[in-house]
Parts: C-alpha cells; structure tokens; sequence
C-alpha cells in the first residue's frame, strides 16, 4: 500500500494538551444505542479521523460531541465543559460543523450562505472581512458569490460548507464524510486545503469517514468505530501499511 | 352585471381579503419554519378575541388597550402552546403527524373550556369610533379601512424583518436547512419561539378587528385560521408573498360569489378553487418543490 | 338492556368509522379529516332516495318539505354506499396527484367543512338544520328492527365484515403493494407495479365503508341531521384511531370503545347542558396524554396484534454479519472483465440526449450503447450529469431532446413504469428498499404477474390467488439466494445493514426479470467489508444473462467490474473504452482521476 504515502507522512504531534477531550460519550435513539462509551482527544493541529462503517455512529458521535443530540458522558472543549446538547455555546467557543448531506443552504446564494456561516459572530465587520477571506481562499466563492448555492457542483458545494465552517475561525472543525459523493481530484483538493489550515493556523480537525485512502492521506491519527465502540487507535501511518482494514469495520 | 354590486363587492372582497392575507402570513411563518400543522392557532386567535372583550367589560378601559391585552394574550397563548404541549410532544416524537394530533387536542379541550367558561353567547367590543365612508355606491366602515391598513403593514413589517435583520435570516435558515442553522449556531428553539410569538401577535391583532365588527365566540377562529391554512397552501408554503396574495385572492373569490349566489356558498367555492390548484400545482402559485 | 344496547350501538358506529379511517392511515399513510362526511353522505344519500315525495295536505307541505324518491330502502342503501365510494375522488384524485401530508389534512378538512354547509344550506334538498326524519325502518321481508337491541345485530355483522374485509387485503399482495407504497411509491414504480389505480382503490374502499354504517344509521334512526356528520365526528374518529396506533386494527377498536364509553359515563357526572364541552375537553387532554407518552398509540404497531401478520414459516434468527453474506454463485473475486466482442444488438440505443434545468444543462447531447451481457460503468465528476442520464432514459424526468430503444423499441413516450415492465429497471442511491417490510416482501413486491394486487382475484378466485401468492414466494426466495440473503428473508429490512439492504434491492431488480439493470452508486456507503459481497453479486447478474450499467465513482470497483466505461463530464459524454484506455489520458486524469 506504499501509494498512500505519496504525501509525506506525519508523525504524531507531541502530546499538546488536547482541545477536544470526548470522555465517556454515550448516545442512543430511542431504544436504540448508538454510542457506547466512546472516548477520544483531538490536539491544536492535529487532524484526527474516525472510520467506521454506516451505521457504525459516526455521525451520531459527531452530533454529541457537536451537541445537536443528547448525551451522557464529557465533553471538554478548549478547556470548557460543554453540556449535552448546546451547540451553540460549542459554536461560541471556536467549534465549527459541517453535515455529510445538504451542507449548504440552497435556495440562497453563496454569499447569503457566507453571511450565514459567520452569523453568530457579533461584529457585522468581522463577518465581512471574512468573507473577504474565504473568497480570496477558493477563488469559485468569489466567482460564484451571487449564485445559488444550490445550483453548484457537489464538489463545489462542498468546498462552499468549508468555507462557512471557517467563517467562525475556529478552532476545531467537525467535518462529516467531507468526501462523500465527490470526485477523487475535487477531494484531494479539499483535503489539501484542510492539512494547510491545521498546520499553519494550529486548527484541530476531527473528521468521520468511510473513504480509507483519501483520509489516511492527510490524517494523523486514527480512530476505528465498530457499531458504537472505539475499537483501536492508532498512528495514520500503521494504518496506511495495513494490507486491509475490513476487519477493523 | 350590476355594477354597483360588483363595487361593493369587489371593496369588501378586499377588505375580507386583507384580513386573510395577514392570518395566512401570521400562520404562514410558523408552518413554514417549525413545520407544525399549527391548528391551536384558532384557539390564538380567539383567545386575543376573548382577552380583549374581558378587559374592556370587567375594567372599563378604552377599546384601544383592550386591544393592546387581547394581542399580548394571544402572544402569550400561542408561545405556550408552543414552550409547553408543542415541544413536550415533539421530545418523544419526531413524526409531524404527533404534533398535529396535539394541536387538534390542544384545539378541542381550549375552545371547550372556553365554551364551559363564557357560554356560546356573543361577546361584542365596544368602543372603536364609528365612522363610516361612502364613497359612489360603496360603503365601508372605519373598522375596516384601519383593519385594512393594519393588515398590510404587518406583512410589510413581517416582509422587511426577515430580509433586512439578522433575527429575520435566522428564521430563513431554519426553514429553509434546519440541519445547516444548527450546524452554524442559530438556537432552533429560539427561532421557534419568535416565529409563534410574531405569528401570534399576528393573529391577535386580526382577531381584534374581527371582533370590532361582530362579537367574540369560542368557535370563531376556526373558520377564519382554515381559510388561513388555504391560502398559505395556494399560495405557497414559505413565501410571505405567496401567502398574501393566496389570502387576499381567497377573500376576493368568497366576496364576489355574492355577484351570482348566496354568500352562504362563497366558502364552498373557495374550496373548489383550492382543490383545483393543489392539483395542478402542488406547490402553490409561489412555492417550489421541495428540495 | 335497551340502554346498553344504545351504547353498543355508538361504539360500534365509532369501530366501523375508525376501521374505515385506519385503512387509509395505516396503509396509506395519510390521515383523513372528513370520515365524518363519506358516513353522512351514504346517510343522506339513503335517506333522500328511500323517501317518499313530499305530501301536501290542504296545500301544507308535510316532513321537512324535502323531496324524495320512494325507492326500496336496500336499494337507496347500495346507491349510497357506492356514492360514497365515488365521492371518494374528491379526496383521492388530489392524493394521487401529490396532495399529501398536511395539504391533504387541510383539503379534507375543507371537504368536510364544506360538506357541513351545505347540508345546512341547501335546505330544500336536505332539510337543513332539521334534517329529515320519518324515514322507513330498518326491516328485512316485512321484519321490522326498531329498537336498539334489535338493531345492534346489523351494526356486529358489519363490523365482523369490514374487519374480515380488512384483514383479508392486508395479508394479500394489495396489502404488500399498498405498504410499499407507503414507503416509497418511486420504487414501487421503479419495479413496475402500479401506484394510482391502488390508492384510489383503498380511498374508495375506506369511504364506501364509512357510507355504509352511514346507511344503516339512517335505517336505524329513521333520520338524519347534520349534527351527526360534523367536523367533530370526524376529529373523534382521528382520536380513536391514534389512540389506538396506526395501522392496527385491535388498537382503532379499542380506541372507540373507550371514546364510544365514555360519553355515557361523563353524563352521569355533570349537567346536560355542559355535558359535550366535558367530553371534549377529557378527550382533548386524554388525546394530548396519549400522544405524549404513547406516540404509537395503546398498541404498538410492532405488537403480535399487528393486521395483516400472517405466520410465516421460521427460518434461521442468525444475524448476519457483512462478512458471511457471500454469493452462493462460485465467482472468484479476482475475476476481471474480459473485453467481449460485441456482436449482437445493443440492449440500449440512447441518442442524443438532453436535459436544461434552469440555467444548468445537466445533459448535452449524449449518446451511447449498451452491449447485451456486459457491464458499463459510467464515471464523471460529481454533477457531470450521471444519476439525471438515469432518470431520463427510465423517465422517471423528461428529456428536453434525444430518443431511446430498448430491445428496438422505441420507449421515449412511456413512463418509468412501463419502461420497468419492458426490461429496464433501476436502483437508487438511497436504496428505497421498504424497510419496515421482510426482506421477502420487498422482493415480492417486485416480481411481475400478481393478480392478487388489484385486489378483486382474492375475493373471486381466492384459491389460485393463494396459489400464485405461493409462487412468487418461492421466486422471492430465490432471487434473495441469489443475493445470499435467504437466511434473512423473514427480517424486516430495516434492521440489515445498508450493504444487505443494497443487496436486497439488487434482489428486488432480478425479481422483476428486467433484463437491463441500471444500478447508482451500489457500493457508495457500503461498508468495505460488505463490498465485495455486493461486486460478487453484481458480476453473477452478468453471467445469468442480465446486462447491467453502473454509476459508480469507486475506480477500484470499476476496473473490477466493468468492460466499458463511459465517461460524462458536464452533461457531455468526453469519452468511451476500457478503464485502461481512460486512465491513459492525460486530459481526463487532471479533470477527474487525480494524481
């Protein structure tokens, strides 16, 4: 499998004190429970990935740690104590989400959809300067600011639900299969701008994903979700010289 | 033809429509935002009726600020449906149809108890200056050229709030991608709250004006929020426009009926015109398909 | 006893309206606010008929000056069940026609609303407020049934025979249908099964049923007036029905008798006058608690008292895991595509196809073939147009220019049904298997011939109904070996996990004998170790003689599985060839393939 390390690997961050310490995490639906005491850490910098299989909880496990659902458990955030189901103190804090599905609003342009992505910053300036920002950092923004954000390429759209992630400058981006339904070469770019990001401004990524390859390439550490559990942790690059992973699914 | 018929007619149709275009906005936003078959909105509405005559019988205040309590009840009544049987069902449950049977509960037990309470007698509102315009062969009285006035500035005000305010594209983006506003940090249960409070003001602030000119009774919101639920489904469900224009449209066509039969019938041939474009366009004349 | 017999007389009333109501809530899906109006319409229509002409006496008009016909109480009896039953257009025609949901909450509503007020206008024909009284008794050859312990008989029959009429179709394959289509009607289409002509059967059904309880109360009362058919009749019957659950027989009838109970009970405890504000007002809050605290109604629908549940022979409870889900067909997974020689016609002839949405022109101009027996992937960038070729060529979206032929035939003007019922059929990306439904019945649904569907054979042929229902058990079970999932056929789909529900779709395409599949995205939110399984499966569709074209974005699944690839990038067709020839070029490998 060396075709995975065309990039160069990265090694572990020194154990900076985590910005994102999930402890305990329990979640269910109705009856059903869908986390079972999950625990995990994400560092200033660090991209951390968490793969697993459909419903495996990936996204339920993003949603807690998010707080768009109920849980039990902890989770520490920049130092902070999030309560269950407070995501818009967590978006307060500097934690930013962004869905697999419909990541964009539609049926406003893309510049309405900026606007949005940073409107739960108070000042009106800063939200400009922002925007300024993001067009200037994927040019098809720019381009694009007065079209509808439905009408874009799923690619596109997908680099636009980026941009309204870092709107709020965050400090850990939550993102949700980031790769789904997107070509090989859109997704390298993405992923691209990703790996930038949380090397030069220290931002923190924990992404879910079931697309092996293209998330080992930028990882640097790996989580492995079977039905609700953590199963294994481990550096990107043991995962990356793994012959397969299904058994780990 | 008789022209003067059709005058008066087309005046009242106008006014009546103006009515049902602010109750369609009113109920318009909070199904379109919160997607809550809303049908307690009937008992809002008659309780802004009922609050209003209470004030003005048992303390003798002007008409005015009776009016002002009736509109802060229905506030009040409609947020509390909302804070309380609404969001307690809506926590068990996520299918729509739990929230509607709620709403039919809430609407059953409320206007009983207001039966039970204040008997089905008529309640009038006394008080509202007495004018009225002649104008040709047309006849109108002041109640209903303020309720006209008042009608189009809400939705004006409505309009411009959620285009020009932050609060306003909150709301815009819980209706249009629920999951996206929460993912960007707006508080869905927030924007809920304000849809039904604006909604509500709404609806109490109609109910006086329909009381002005007949008299409060526990069943009378009925019939006006159903009239209201079929022009925001004419018209298209989440557009204020669309609403509007479905109101004001419902109002014309129940008025000029009376150019060729009873008025008795203008609600049933409403319904026809209803029917017939929920068939061609599902989507009402302003609404798109959803995405 | 004549006081028992009276209340019996209510509930029953209630049972047979909520049963009329729970066919369309629990098959349908859809929940009716005019129940109130189809039991009066079959009343008034039997009353109006059996009536006599009005008499006048010393030029006074006696009864209430209403007209009637003087016809044979039976007579007027059938005359009304069966208006009702086509009165039930009104409701069921917008349904068809995308009304759902509220819009359909609403437009019964109004229906119901509107039908109250013109009972009490249209005073001449339906005596108004008073409506008519006088009526001739309820009376077989002569017999009179006057009173209430006589009459409660008529009401127990009818009950006894809606329910058996219910459960019959709920177990039949109408019942399989009408389920599906619950779920998805796209998919029900997609495997060439009918969609309108079902539903309207079901409204029809349910009305005529509420017209005919309308009928005997009018019998039995000797009058009708429109207090009896309001818009609260009709909200107590929801009530009834949601307390009950949805879809669940025993739960309606519960729910009327205690509605159906109560009333009596709350006069005994306050004045008359204010006795119906008390019922509502308890049945308001009670409605309230129970839809709180029991969304699923007293009984759930999951419960051993669920309709329609017949007792199916017990296959193995294992659980399967994706790893053991394997093809029975011995295919070796290393096993690549040879390049075949294409000598036969063409499956699929697709010229010059096009599609605008808007500004955007999704499809420009494209044109391809498919070979009998091969499998072609069609690759692209995201939005390059791939899903919407599908849903063109099938017409489930029509094409602004371009023609296709299947097998020769030209099927540009057919709809995506009638399409299926040629040979091309399709998956969906979001699978849209039914999932409450086993994995036997989803393919049921799909294999073709069932008479059984358009539910009159269960009635007049019930014996080679039975037969053939036998049948297209054992050809679902076969096509869910194919799959490997026969062990699971008795589970209900929704408990698989995505990659078997993927395979049971694919199931669901080989029951209906299409003979060209067209699959989107099959491996995409497939879990890696299910993925195999599902290549493995769709290489044995070759080899049994299916033609398959897949969209896929996964290059290492399409070099496994694919002879031909096309690829589309903005609604263009930029190239056609093998995996190998694409990925050698150097234009196509910036665009799409990456580094």
């Amino acid at each position: 499998m060396s075709e995975l390390l065309t990039e160069s690997s990265h090694s572990p961050t020194p154990a900076t004190d985590p910005i994102l310490r999930v402890s305990s995490v329990s979640a269910a639906y109705g009856a059903r429970q869908v986390l079972d005491n999950v625990s995990l850490t994400v560092a200033p910098g660090e991209i951390v990935t968490v793969l697993g299989h459909n419903g495996a909880g990936k996204t339920t496990l993003l949603k807690a740690v998010f707080g768009a659902i109920s849980r039990s458990g902890n989770v520490e955030f920049d130092g902070r104590e999030l309560r269950s189901q407070s995501y818009t103190a967590a978006v307060g804090h500097g934690m930013s989400f962004t869905p697999a599905t419909l990541p964009v609003f539609r049926d406003l342009t893309v510049q309405e959809n900026l606007d949005l992505g940073g409107i739960s910053l108070r000042s009106r300036q800063e939200r400009r300067e922002q925007v300024e920002k993001m067009q200037t950092l994927f040019s098809l923004l720019g381009e694009r600011s007065g079209q509808l954000a439905g009408t874009l390429s799923g690619g596109q759209q997908r680099i636009l639900s980026i941009a309204m992630a870092l709107m709020i400058k965050p400090k850990l981006m939550l993102l949700d299969e980031p790769s789904l339904g997107i070509a090989p070469s859109v997704v390298q770019q993405i992923f691209g701008q990703i790996r930038e990001l949380a090397q030069e401004e220290k931002l923190a990524v924990l992404l879910v994903e079931q697309n092996v390859r293209a998330s080992l390439r930028i990882a640097d550490r790996v989580y492995y979700l079977r039905h609700g559990e953590i199963i294994l942790e481990e550096p990107a690059e043991v995962s990356a010289a793994r012959e397969h992973w299904w058994d780990l699914f | 033809m008789n022209m003067e018929l059709l005058e008066q007619l087309l005046v009242s149709g106008i006014v009546l429509g103006s009515l049902y275009a602010a109750l369609a906005v009113s109920f318009g936003i909070i199904y379109s935002t919160t997607r809550v078959f809303h049908l307690a909105h009937a008992l809002v509405f008659t309780c802004g009726a009922y609050a209003a005559v209470l004030t003005a019988s048992t303390f003798g205040t002007p008409v005015w600020v009776a009016m002002i309590v009736g509109v802060a009840a229905s506030i009040l009544i409609g947020l509390g449906i909302q804070a309380g049987p609404y969001t307690i069902v809506q926590r068990r449950s996520k299918d729509p149809i739990n929230v509607f049977i709620a709403a039919l509960a809430v609407g059953i037990a409320g206007t009983a108890l207001l039966e039970l309470l204040f008997t089905a007698s008529n309640r009038p509102l006394t008080g509202f200056p007495e004018h009225t315009f002649v104008v040709g062969s047309v006849t109108v009285t002041l109640v209903d050229v303020v309720s006209m006035v008042v009608a189009w500035l809400s939705i004006l005000a409505v309009g411009l709030f959620m285009t020009r305010t932050n609060r306003g594209r909150a709301i815009t983006a819980v209706r249009t991608n629920a999951g996206m506003a929460e993912a960007v940090g707006i508080s869905k249960k927030r924007v809920y709250l304000l849809v039904f409070a604006i909604g509500s003001a709404i609806a109490g602030l109609m109910a006086q004006f329909v009381t002005l000119n007949g008299a409060a009774t526990p069943s009378m919101g009925l019939r006006y929020v159903l009239i209201a639920f079929m022009a925001v489904f004419l018209g298209g469900i989440g557009s204020i426009k669309g609403a509007a224009v479905g109101g004001l449209a419902l109002g014309l066509i129940t008025m000029l009926t009376g150019l060729w039969v009873s008025l008795d019938y203008g609600t049933a041939i409403a319904f026809g015109v209803v029917i017939v474009m929920l068939i061609i366009k599902p989507h009402g004349l302003f609404g798109r398909a959803a995405v | 006893m004549e006081y028992w017999a009276t209340i019996g007389i209510a509930i029953l009333t209630y049972a047979v309206l909520s049963v009329s109501l729970n066919l369309l809530f629990g098959y349908i899906g859809e929940l009716s606010m005019a129940t109130a109006a189809f039991f009066g319409i079959g009343a008034y229509t039997a009353a109006i008929l059996s009536m006599p002409p009005a008499q006048s006496i010393a030029g006074l008009t006696l009864s209430s000056g209403v007209s009637g016909y003087d016809l044979n109480p039976w007579v007027a009896g059938v005359v009304g069940v069966v208006l009702a039953a086509v009165a039930a257009l009104i409701i069921s025609v917008p349904a068809v026609a995308r009304v759902r949901g509220e819009s359909l909450i609403l437009l019964t509503f109004s229906f119901q609303l509107v039908f109250s007020q013109l009972l009490t206008s249209m005073q001449s024909v339906t005596g108004g407020d008073q409506g008519i009284s006088g009526l001739k008794p309820l009376a077989i050859f002569g017999h009179e049934f006057t009173q209430a312990r006589q009459a409660i008989w008529f009401y127990v029959v009818l009950l006894i025979a809606v329910v058996a009429l219910g459960m019959l179709l709920g177990s039949s394959p109408y019942g399989r249908l009408l389920r599906g289509m619950r779920e998805s009607e796209s998919a029900v289409l997609s495997v060439g099964k009918p969609v309108i002509v079902p539903k309207l059967l079901v409204f029809s059904v349910a009305c005529g049923i509420a017209g005919t309880v309308g009928v005997l109360q009018s019998n039995y009362l000797q009058s009708v007036a429109p207090a009896s058919f309001d818009v609260n009749v009709s909200i107590l019957v929801v009530a009834a029905v949601v307390l009950g659950g949805a879809g669940n027989i025993w739960g309606a009838l519960l729910g009327s008798v205690i509605l159906g109970g109560l009333t009596p009970v709350i006069r005994n405890f306050t004045a008359d006058a204010h006795a119906s504000q008390w019922q509502a007002i308890i049945f308001g809050v009670a409605l309230f608690v129970i839809i709180a605290f029991r969304p699923n109604g007293l009984i759930p629908e999951g419960s051993r008292f669920r309709r329609g549940r017949r007792p199916q022979p017990e296959l193995s409870e294992a659980t399967p895991t994706p790893d053991t889900a394997h093809s029975r067909i011995e295919v070796t997974s290393e096993s690549r595509p040879v390049a075949l020689a294409v000598d036969a016609e063409p499956i699929l002839v697709v010229k010059g196809l096009s599609k605008r949405f808007g500004g955007l022109q999704a499809v420009n101009d494209v044109s391809f073939s498919l070979p009998e027996r091969t499998i072609t992937a069609l690759i692209g960038p995201n939005g390059a147009g791939k899903t919407t070729i599908f849903n063109l060529i099938t017409r489930a979206i029509t094409p602004d220019a371009g023609s296709v032929t299947l097998r020769g035939a030209d099927i540009s003007a057919m709809d995506p049904r009638e399409i299926a019922i040629q040979g091309m059929v399709r998956s969906f990306q979001d699978v849209r298997v039914f999932q409450k439904m086993s994995a036997l019945d989803n393919v049921a649904v799909a294999v073709p011939q069932q008479p059984g569907e358009w539910a009159w054979p269960l009635l007049l042929r019930p014996v080679s109904s039975r037969r053939r229902e036998r049948e297209v058990r054992d050809r679902a079970l076969d096509c869910l070996s194919l799959v490997g999932l026969s062990k699971v056929a008795q589970q209900p789909v929704g408990s698989l996990s995505f990659g078997d529900q993927k395979l049971v779709a694919i199931a669901r395409l080989i029951a209906t004998d299409g003979e060209l599949l067209l699959l989107d995205e099959p491996t995409s939110g497939v879990d890696p170790g299910s993925v195999e399984g599902v290549i493995e499966v769709i290489q044995s569709l070759r080899d049994i003689g299916k033609t398959v074209c897949l969209v896929e974005h996964s290059l290492h699944f399409v070099d496994k599985l694919a002879e031909h690839v096309i690829f589309l990038d903005q609604g263009r067709l930029t190239a056609e060839g093998s995996l190998e020839e694409l990925t050698s070029r150097p234009d196509l490998v910036t665009l799409y393939f990456g580094t």
